[in-house]
């Protein structure tokens, strides 16, 4: 089953004459359950890309769909609605709130739905135990390791128990041992609870490991390796 | 096919806005020293609401004491000054014409006059007023010590001591007690009695408080001039005011010979004070007010700097569901919390300056009640107003925009 589809998706930065073409015409499909790399040379338009795939951003043109909703037109508080139930995002900087507790950090996606604080953090910690960070539920970002830091993002990512986790260089600021922990937590996230994954990646290696990349270039998806399914 | 899969809100939005409220505190307290400047603005302004307020219906309050303590059924009558070449406008006459007058329940004639008053080796220059023995009733003047005058006084070198004067004429540390002789206009006169304290009625001629009283018959002796100057009235409590001053007034203007006298009842001054009191009132909201507009301006610049130093948290919020609703909510929230919580220390602060203001003053001090939700419903205003601007900026960003921290 698609959970997301492009279809002919333009977008460009900036305005009129200094406008830059991003993407151009881009078009594919996310199956459920996958496990996605999507690679390229810096610059290519991995992360619009990813973006657009997080309605996060809209399609200057083409079709976007998302579980079958076309989406590339929908309200503000639509997109907003899909992203807190249907997706998580884990960024390269982390992108913790440094005030807040682990718990409350991994808590903060049940702000916006109106869950009742205390099953929100019943649920949050629930999730930190179980990506290995039972022990630090009250521990602020600042006491943490990268690689606890992105744990942290990872279980606020998959807490809301989303169809669709997408990841933006989640290892760029980790070293090389601590990146493998968080690629495997992913894969393992994927394994027990069914997410789909898409990540975007420099490493030649963790891409290696997914199921499916996807190479872009010059804000093209690459012919050749689009359509690869394993 | 597009599929519409709904989203099920129906979770109390009373707790969502819990929620939100509680996450506004703790944002708040992460950028503690800028939102204390701006939170003390705010305290300020409220303050200067709530004090000015109270201040001013306290002055009113204590104005408006000055009546209650005669009543407000009292008129005057006096002689137009401004025309004083005509002969004696105020005669004995008057005052039985006067007293059939309906509505009039009593008429005392008054003549003021200025002289020194000595007791020993104390000069002292003293109102002193030449009344009726029914002057004492109407204005509800109670004796203290001895008695006040009476019909048998009528022609004896008698006096009757306001209570201040009283103590202003204090020797050797006795106040002058019944019995004791004043020197006045060449003439000793006895102390018959001292009133109990009272305070000053506005519309009167005289401050009660501070007079020599002598018998209107014997003001001769005490001055060359002793002349009626004023004559004083109790209407009846169900007479309407304006019928009372009107018929009065058309009294001295009939006749062939119309005499020119100013009519004044206690309820045009008690009118014409409250207007006062009311645009007092209102000058110095309106000073608060423009104090509480500089602590919003305040307000508004911690927000705006927020809104710009949190853009990554803002883009945060939005990829995990923020709508733009909510973010719009959360800064207004923080708006709130600040301009309430400012709000609140301002109005005791406010209170407090009143009061003491108030004790001053020598004033009865008493809360204003209603300066009190003014004082925080105007700073909560201020801090809706102010914070709905930076809230909205903040709501409009675009969250690919705003993770990036641009």
């Amino acid at each position: 089953m698609t959970i997301l589809a492009l279809d002919g998706v333009h977008k460009s930065h900036g305005h009129a004459a200094g406008a830059v073409q991003v993407l151009r015409d881009v078009s594919l499909d996310i199956r459920q359950g996958e496990v996605c790399a999507i690679v390229g040379a810096s610059g290519s338009g991995k992360s619009t890309l990813l973006s657009l795939m997080g309605l996060l951003d809209r399609p200057d043109s083409g079709r976007l769909r998302f579980e079958g909703e076309e989406v590339g037109a929908a309200s503000a508080d639509r997109l907003a609605a899909l992203r807190n139930r249907r997706i998580g995002f884990v960024f390269q900087s982390f992108h913790l709130l440094p005030r807040l507790t682990a718990l409350e950090n991994v808590a903060l996606p049940f702000l916006y739905r109106g869950v009742p604080p205390r099953l929100g953090r019943d649920r949050a910690a629930a999730m930190l135990e179980r990506v290995g960070l039972g022990d630090r539920l009250h521990h602020r970002p600042e006491e943490m390791s990268g690689g606890q830091r992105q744990r942290v993002a990872v279980a606020r990512a998959v807490v809301g128990d989303p169809a669709l986790l997408l990841a933006d260089e989640p290892t760029g600021n980790l070293d090389s041992a601590t990146a493998r922990q968080i690629i495997d937590l992913f894969f393992a996230l994927n394994a027990d609870l069914g997410v789909t994954v898409a990540l975007v990646t420099h490493d030649p290696a963790i891409a290696a490991r997914c199921g499916r990349r996807l190479v872009m270039r010059d804000g093209r998806l690459d012919g050749a390796a689009s359509g690869a399914v394993p | 096919m597009r599929r519409v899969r709904p989203i099920d809100d129906g979770e109390s939005g009373g707790r969502r806005w819990r929620a939100l409220a509680a996450d506004a505190l703790r944002n708040l307290g992460a950028m503690r020293q800028r939102s204390l400047l701006a939170l003390l603005g705010i305290a300020i302004g409220t303050a200067a609401v709530v004090a000015l307020i109270s201040i001013g219906e306290n002055a009113r309050e204590h104005s408006m004491r000055q009546f209650l303590a005669m009543g407000a059924d009292i008129l005057t009558v006096q002689k137009d000054f401004s025309l004083s070449s005509r002969p004696a406008a105020l005669n004995r006459a008057d005052v039985d014409r006067l007293r059939a007058l309906p509505g009039v329940e009593k008429v005392a004639p008054l003549a003021m006059l200025g002289v020194e008053i000595r007791q020993g080796r104390t000069r002292l220059p003293s109102a002193v007023a030449g009344v009726t023995p029914e002057f004492f009733a109407l204005v509800q003047a109670k004796a203290a010590q001895g008695r006040t005058l009476t019909e048998g006084d009528r022609a004896a070198t008698v006096v009757v001591l306001g209570a201040g004067l009283a103590r202003r004429l204090t020797e050797d540390g006795h106040p002058p007690v019944p019995g004791a002789l004043l020197r006045m206009g060449g003439y000793n006169h006895t102390v018959v009695g001292v009133l109990a304290d009272s305070t000053p009625n506005p519309v009167l001629p005289l401050d009660v408080d501070s007079t020599a009283f002598v018998p209107l018959s014997g003001a001769r002796r005490v001055s060359a001039n002793s002349d009626i100057t004023n004559l004083v009235v109790r209407k009846m409590s169900i007479a309407a005011d304006q019928d009372v001053r009107q018929s009065m007034a058309g009294h001295f203007s009939a006749g062939a010979h119309p005499r020119p006298v100013m009519v004044q009842s206690a309820r045009q001054l008690i009118a014409a004070m409250s207007d006062q009191a009311r645009v007092h009132t209102l000058l110095l909201a309106a000073i608060g007010g423009v104090s509480l507009i500089v602590g919003g301006v305040g307000v508004m610049n911690v927000m705006l700097m927020g809104v710009v130093e949190r853009r990554r948290e803002i883009g945060l919020r939005m990829a995990l569901g923020a709508r733009p609703i909510d973010v719009c909510a959360m800064f207004l929230a923080e708006a709130l919390a600040l301009s309430l919580s400012g709000g609140m220390a301002g109005a005791l602060l406010g209170l407090a300056a009143a009061a003491v203001y108030a004790w001053n003053a020598g004033w009865a001090f008493a809360p204003s009640v209603p300066s009190l939700p003014l004082g925080l419903g105007m700073s909560s205003g201020v801090g809706l107003f102010f914070g709905l601007y930076p809230a909205m900026q903040a709501s409009r960003l675009e969250p690919v925009a705003a993770l990036r921290g641009e």
